[in-house]
C-alpha cells in the first residue's frame, strides 16, 4: 500500500499512536478486581493461639507460616451446615493452581464428641490435608472471639442426638501476615472463593 | 309391587353412596396425591442427611411425618433455622407439611432428614433404601442416591479414589 502523500501517513500514524494512547489508558484505569467474600476493611491481625490438632500435637496459627488459612468452627456430629460448608471449601480449591499455599483448619466446637481421632476420620473422608483442632471448651471459646464467632451446646429434646451445638457458620479467611481478611457467609458460592483465592494467590 | 320399588330405590341409593365412599377414598378428587423428587444424600464418617422434595397433586393436605432406613440407627425430621446474628441451629421436627397443590421442600440449611449414626460405609453413588410415612397417604420406599460419601469420597475428588480400579 502506497501513500499517496506524506499526510496520509502522518495521520495514520497519528491515529495508531492515539489507539496506543486509549489501550494503555484503558489498561491503568482498569477497575481493581473485587473480591467476592465480605472483606473485613481494614484486615483485623489476629492473636496467635494454640490448640491441639488430631495427632494430639499443639498447633499454632503462626504454624500456617506464610500460607493463606480458610478456617471454619464446626463439628462432626452436624449433618446438614457442616459437610455442605467442607464440600464448598473443596470444590473451590480442586484443581486450583497454588492450592499447596493455603491450609484449611476446621476447629471443633464439640471437643467432648470429637475426639482427635474422630475428628481426624471425619476430616480425611473431605480431605487427608485438612488440619482438624480440637481442645477444652474454654480453650475454643478464647479461639471464637478474636473471630467474632459464637458456639453454644443445645440440649435436643426427643431426639436420638443427645445434644446438638449452635454456632455461626463462616468461613474466615486469615493472610499469611495472620490477619482476617474476609468471610463467607454459609451456602456461600465455591465460585466465589475459588476466585478471590486465584487472585490472592497472584499476588 | 310398591315394597319391591322402595327396596329398589333404597337399594340403588346404598349403592349410590357406597361407590361415592369409594370413590372419596381413592383420593382421586379430595385426597393427597403424592410423589418425591430430587433426593439425595450426604454422608459423613459420622452422620448423614437426606434431601428431597415431596410433590401433592392431590387436592387434600398431607404431612411427612417421619422416615426409616437401615444404614443408620435413626432418622429424624430436622430443620435448621440462622437468626439474625448468624447463629445457626436445628431443631427436630414432628413433621412437615405438604400441603394439596404444593410441596415440602427438604434443602441444605432447611428442612432435612437427619440420619443419626451411621451404620455403614457409604460411597458417593451407593443407593440408600428410604422410607417416607405419611399423615394420610400411604408410606412412600425410595432409592437415595448418595451424592457424597466418607469412602471413595465424591464427584469433587479427582483421582483420590482407592476404588477406581476396582472395576467389578
Amino acid at each position: 500500500m502506497r501513500f499517496k502523500d506524506g499526510r496520509h501517513f502522518l495521520g495514520a500514524l497519528l491515529i495508531l499512536i492515539g489507539v496506543v494512547i486509549v489501550g494503555v489508558g484503558c489498561q491503568a484505569f482498569a477497575p481493581a478486581y473485587e473480591f467476592k467474600g465480605s472483606v473485613i476493611e481494614p484486615p483485623l491481625p489476629l492473636p496467635d493461639f494454640e490448640l491441639n490438632d488430631t495427632n494430639g500435637h499443639p498447633f499454632h496459627l503462626s504454624d500456617v507460616n506464610g500460607d493463606i488459612a480458610l478456617i471454619y468452627f464446626g463439628y462432626t456430629f452436624c449433618p446438614d451446615v457442616c459437610p455442605l460448608t467442607l464440600s464448598d471449601i473443596k470444590k473451590a480449591l480442586t484443581d486450583l493452581e497454588g492450592r499447596e499455599r493455603i491450609k484449611v483448619i476446621f476447629i471443633s466446637v464439640d471437643p467432648e464428641r470429637d475426639t482427635p481421632e474422630i475428628l481426624g476420620r471425619y476430616l480425611a473422608a473431605f480431605d487427608p490435608g485438612y488440619i482438624g483442632l480440637t481442645d477444652d471448651f474454654n480453650k475454643i471459646e478464647a479461639v471464637l472471639k478474636p473471630f467474632g464467632a459464637f458456639a453454644a451446646k443445645e440440649e435436643a429434646t426427643d431426639s436420638a442426638a443427645e445434644y446438638l451445638v449452635s454456632h455461626t457458620a463462616r468461613v474466615y479467611l486469615v493472610t499469611p501476615e495472620q490477619e482476617l481478611l474476609m468471610t463467607y457467609p454459609f451456602d456461600f458460592e465455591a465460585d466465589d472463593l475459588r476466585s478471590d483465592l486465584t487472585h490472592l494467590l497472584q499476588q | 309391587m310398591q315394597r319391591y320399588t322402595l327396596v329398589g330405590v333404597l337399594g340403588i341409593a346404598l349403592a349410590a353412596i357406597a361407590a361415592q365412599c369409594a370413590v372419596a377414598r381413592s383420593g382421586q378428587d379430595s385426597g393427597p396425591n403424592l410423589r418425591v423428587e430430587r433426593a439425595s444424600a450426604r454422608i459423613t464418617t459420622q452422620n448423614g442427611v437426606i434431601y428431597l422434595t415431596v410433590v401433592n397433586d392431590g387436592g387434600g393436605n398431607d404431612k411427612l411425618i417421619s422416615a426409616e432406613t437401615d444404614v443408620a440407627e435413626a432418622a429424624e425430621l430436622h430443620e435448621t433455622t440462622m437468626d439474625d446474628k448468624g447463629v445457626m441451629r436445628m431443631d427436630r421436627a414432628f413433621d412437615f407439611e405438604v400441603p394439596a397443590g404444593g410441596s415440602a421442600v427438604l434443602e441444605p440449611g432447611g428442612k432435612h432428614i437427619m440420619l443419626i449414626g451411621m451404620k455403614e460405609d457409604l460411597s458417593a453413588g451407593d443407593k440408600i433404601d428410604v422410607t417416607l410415612n405419611f399423615e394420610q397417604s400411604a408410606p412412600l420406599t425410595l432409592k437415595v442416591e448418595v451424592e457424597a460419601g466418607p469412602t471413595g469420597h465424591d464427584d469433587a475428588d479427582h483421582g483420590h479414589s482407592e476404588h477406581a480400579e476396582d472395576l467389578d
